[in-house]
């Protein structure tokens, strides 16, 4: 029981992560701080979301390869991030300055 | 509520699917049709489909996208992004091939729907009346590697007929240029410590998979991929010189798969038996045989018609013409 609403709850945490990361991804001006929604709040809402799994899984090695790939997700969209922002910049797209319209 | 999960990823298949056609950019276009593949693997996994799952995710939603990101590049260099000004078929002839595409889907359609006999038991039951005797658990593999052996055996013929077409062997080959200014330093280390993280990962997966194809989904051809997505990945990352995928080692990687499929098809003709026609108590031994030389060629075909269709000199423009 104790575990059903620690499952639920971070999987509501991460549910609103997610909408907040795809907002971002909609609503933000510029390539960078779009990178920034997706990559960072979203990789967020995955962890919440694969605790919430986690806390579920029957056994603890199910768990422990459900957190493993969360694991896997964190470090592929860091580094993906960096990398398209970084390529980006060298190819003649200044980051947005000041206030947008 | 799971009819509503699946009503979203079938909602979803046709919206990418219909992006995938319409919109005009290519690269767009081809980024509608990774997710796709990736999606199809959520909808086989549904219908459980584990095997074709598994492959679908290896090589509809990674390698096939990054072969046609690799040719569109190739094929189009810095357009890609362009819209294109000009109708490549003239309206008329579109509406014409759009109606009889439609008439034939439609068709199709009909008859899988309607025109068949609704609940045939297929041949489901034979294969499991005969699970026992192919050497193995998995049914897919029993049909795969067994009964229906002369198959797999002609679709590894067909990857390796492939990768001559494409001209790898004769190819002139060019090592990758790393321009020190259009990459920093500080993301190549990332990157490369990135695939360094996980190539092990890959390699520990594409083998787990070949293993346990015998008894549960996996097998040959979803390890090949797996292994040649790492593969993909290595190159891209400028661990592996492009150089090393036309070395003789490697040409011998590419044919073993097939070498020794044949060499046991022709082998059990000796003992006795029919072509493909294992001995009683051998299956299993020479299924796993067959299938580890198979995954070796079917990761080293991918990986180099990726590097054949990449070009290799690393700008992703052809390296002649245009």
């Amino acid at each position: 029981m104790v575990v059903d609403l620690a499952s639920g709850f971070a999987a509501l945490v991460g549910l609103g992560f997610f909408a907040a990361g795809t907002t971002g991804l909609l609503r933000f001006p510029d390539l960078y701080t779009r990178l920034h929604a997706i990559t960072k709040a979203d990789t967020l809402g995955l962890g919440f979301v694969a605790l919430a799994v986690a806390l579920q899984a029957p056994t603890p090695s199910l768990a422990l390869k459900v957190m493993l790939v969360w694991l896997v997700a964190l470090a592929a969209s860091a580094i993906s991030c960096n990398l398209m922002a970084g390529r980006a910049l060298r190819s003649g797209r200044p980051p947005l300055e000041g206030r947008p319209r | 509520m799971v009819w509503l999960f699946d009503a979203v990823v079938v909602a979803s298949l046709c919206w990418l699917a219909w992006r995938a056609i319409t919109v005009r950019q290519l690269q767009v276009s081809i980024m509608a049709f990774l997710p796709y593949g990736l999606l199809m693997a959520i909808a086989w996994a549904r219908l459980d489909a584990p095997d074709v799952a598994i492959a679908e995710a290896a090589i509809g939603g990674g390698l096939t996208s990054a072969l046609l990101l690799a040719a569109a590049r190739r094929v189009h260099g810095a357009r890609l992004n362009e819209v294109p000004t000009k109708q490549p078929v003239p309206r008329r002839r579109r509406r014409a091939i759009a109606v009889v595409a439609a008439a034939v889907a439609a068709g199709a359609g009909w008859v899988v729907l309607w025109a068949l006999p609704a609940a045939t038991p297929g041949l489901g039951p034979r294969v499991d009346a005969n699970l026992e005797a192919s050497g193995v658990e998995n049914p897919v593999t029993a049909v795969l590697l067994n009964f229906r052996a002369w198959d797999t055996l002609l679709e590894i013929a067909v990857l390796v007929l492939a990768l001559i077409g494409v001209g790898r062997f004769r190819a002139s080959v060019h090592d990758r240029q790393r321009n020190p200014s259009e990459e920093s330093t500080l993301e190549s280390i990332m990157l490369g410590g990135l695939v360094r993280l996980f190539l092990p990962a890959i390699v520990i997966t594409g083998g787990y998979l070949l293993w346990r194809g015998a008894d549960e989904p996996g097998g040959a051809f979803q390890a090949g991929a797996v292994l040649a997505g790492g593969g993909v990945i290595a190159v891209l990352a400028g661990l592996q010189r492009p150089r090393w995928f036309a070395g003789g080692a490697f040409r011998l990687f590419v044919v073993v798969g097939l070498a020794v499929f044949a060499a046991v098809g022709f082998g059990v003709m000796a003992l006795g038996g029919a072509f493909l026609e294992y001995p009683e108590g051998w299956s299993k031994q020479l299924i796993i045989l067959i299938e580890s030389a198979a995954t070796l060629s079917i990761a080293c075909i991918l990986v180099a018609l990726f590097t054949a269709v990449l070009g290799t000199d690393g700008s992703g423009r052809a390296d002649r013409g245009g």
